[in-house]
C-alpha cells in the first residue's frame, strides 16, 4: 500500500512540470486562435485541445461552465482532490480490507501448497503402484510357468492317484468275483452232497422198512438191552 | 411254567390229603379216570369250561360224572373245586403231574418203551431190571410201538432219554455227513 502511495506521489511529482508546460502551449494556442490569421476554430477545439495537453486543474475549485475565470471553463474537477480522496479510500480499503486480504491469500497459499503436497503425494503412490505393476508384469512369465508346472505336477499326481483307486477297484472287484465264484462253487457242492446224502439216506430207510427181518429187529434190541445194562453197571456198581 | 406251578400246587395238595388218608395211589387212579373221560369228550369239556352255563349246572353235570366214574368224596370235592375257581380245564395236567407225584412219593419211576416191533418178554424184563437198577427205583413199563422208528428201542425214563433207534442213527449219519 506505501509503495502504491509512493507510487502515486511519484506520479503526481512528475506530472507537475508536464502540466505547467502544456499549459503554456495553450496559452500560446489560445492566442493563435484569436488573431485573424491563425484561422477560426469553435468552443469544441478548445476543449479538446484541453484533453490533448494531461492534468490541466490540480486545485482549483473554479471550474465548468460556472467558472468565474474564463480560462477554466473548460478545465474538468480538480485532479488533486481526486487523488487525494483516491488515497483515502486506498488507506481506509488498506485498513479494513488488507488483512482479510492477506489471510485469504496465506491460506489460498497454503491450500494450494497443501494440494500441491497431495498431487505430489499421490503422484509418488502412483508412480509406486506402477512400479509393482510394472514388476508384475515383469514377473509373470516366470509366474505363469511356476503355475503351468505346478498345475502339471498335480496333474500327474491325480492321474497316478486315479490310475492306484483303479487298479485296487480291479483288484477288488476281481477279488470279490473270485470270492463269489467260489462261494457259488462251494454252494453247489454242499448242494450237490446234501442232495446225495437225503437221498443215500432216503434208500437206505426205504431199504430198512423194506428188508429188515424181525430177526434185525430183535438183535438190535438185544443190543439196545446190553448196552442199557452196561450203562447201568457203570452207573450204580453193587 | 405258570400253568405247571398251578397244577403242580393243585396235586400237591391232594397227595398231601390222599397220604394222610393213605388213599394216594386210588386218588390218583380215580383223578386219572376224570382227567381221560374230560380228555376224551370234547362236549363234556366244553360244557364244563364255558361259562354260558351257570355254575350250578356245571356241578350238576360233574355230580353225575362223578357217580357214573364212581369216584370218591375227596376226588369228586377237588373236582369241584376246579370248577368253583375256573380250573377245571387244568385238570389232565394236574392228573398227570399228581402221578409223576405219587411215583416220586412211593418210589417209583415211570419208562416209556418205543419199539418198531413187539417186544419180546425176556428183552422187557431185563430191560426193566437194568433201569431199576440204574434209577434205584421201581420202574412202571409203559410199551408203545412205533414203526417209524425202523428198529431198535427208545427209552425215557424221568427226564433221561435213551434213544438207540435206527431212524435217529440214521439222521445222525445224515447230519454228521452234511457238517463234513
Amino acid at each position: 500500500m506505501k509503495r502504491m502511495l509512493g507510487a502515486f506521489a511519484v506520479a503526481a511529482v512528475l506530472a507537475g512540470p508536464v502540466v505547467a508546460q502544456e499549459q503554456g502551449v495553450a496559452q500560446e494556442t489560445k492566442e493563435g486562435q484569436q488573431s485573424p490569421e491563425g484561422g477560426g476554430y469553435g468552443a469544441g477545439a478548445d476543449v479538446h485541445e484541453s484533453e490533448a495537453k494531461g492534468i490541466v486543474n490540480w486545485w482549483s475549485w473554479d471550474y465548468g461552465a460556472k467558472a468565474k475565470d474564463p480560462t477554466h471553463k473548460n478545465w474538468p474537477p480538480p485532479f488533486g482532490y481526486a487523488l487525494i480522496n483516491f488515497a483515502i479510500f486506498l488507506t481506509i480499503m488498506s485498513r479494513l480490507a488488507w488483512k482479510p486480504l492477506k489471510q485469504f491469500m496465506v491460506d489460498r497459499h497454503d491450500s494450494i501448497a497443501k494440494n500441491l503436497d497431495e498431487a505430489a503425494a499421490l503422484r509418488a503412490a502412483a508412480e509406486a503402484t506402477l512400479k509393482q505393476y510394472e514388476a508384475k508384469i515383469a514377473g509373470i512369465d516366470r509366474e505363469v510357468d511356476t503355475l503351468l508346472a505346478q498345475i502339471k505336477k498335480e496333474s500327474e499326481a491325480e492321474k497316478a492317484r486315479i490310475m492306484a483307486a483303479a487298479e485296487a477297484d480291479a483288484k477288488r472287484l476281481k477279488e470279490d468275483a473270485e470270492r463269489q465264484i467260489a462261494a457259488e462253487i462251494d454252494r453247489a457242492r454242499r448242494e450237490l452232497r446234501r442232495g446225495v446224502i437225503e437221498q443215500a439216506v432216503a434208500a437206505a430207510t426205504d431199504s430198512l422198512k423194506k428188508n429188515i427181518a424181525a430177526d434185525d429187529q430183535r438183535k438190535m434190541a438185544e443190543k439196545y438191552v446190553h448196552d442199557v445194562e452196561a450203562r447201568a453197571k457203570a452207573g450204580r456198581p453193587s | 411254567m405258570i400253568t405247571g406251578s398251578l397244577s403242580r400246587r393243585y396235586a400237591k395238595a391232594l397227595l398231601e390229603i390222599g397220604i394222610s388218608q393213605n388213599t394216594f395211589d386210588a386218588l390218583g387212579k380215580e383223578l386219572e379216570r376224570a382227567a381221560d373221560t374230560l380228555r376224551a369228550s370234547p362236549e363234556l369239556r366244553n360244557a364244563l369250561e364255558n361259562p354260558v352255563f351257570s355254575l350250578e349246572k356245571r356241578k350238576l353235570i360233574m355230580d353225575e360224572l362223578s357217580r357214573r366214574l364212581a369216584l370218591s368224596k375227596t376226588v369228586r370235592n377237588f373236582i369241584m373245586l376246579l370248577l368253583d375257581k375256573g380250573r377245571i380245564a387244568r385238570l389232565p395236567d394236574i392228573s398227570r403231574v399228581y402221578r409223576g407225584l405219587v411215583d416220586e412219593h412211593a418210589g417209583r419211576v415211570r419208562a416209556t418203551v418205543v419199539s418198531a416191533r413187539p417186544l419180546d418178554p425176556m428183552l422187557e424184563t431185563r430191560l426193566k431190571t437194568a433201569l431199576e437198577k440204574q434209577s434205584g427205583k421201581v420202574v412202571i413199563f409203559e410199551k408203545r410201538e412205533d414203526p417209524s422208528i425202523l428198529g431198535g428201542l427208545i427209552t425215557q425214563l424221568g427226564d433221561t432219554l435213551y434213544d438207540g433207534s435206527v431212524r435217529t442213527q440214521l439222521q445222525e449219519l445224515r447230519e454228521e455227513l452234511l457238517s463234513e
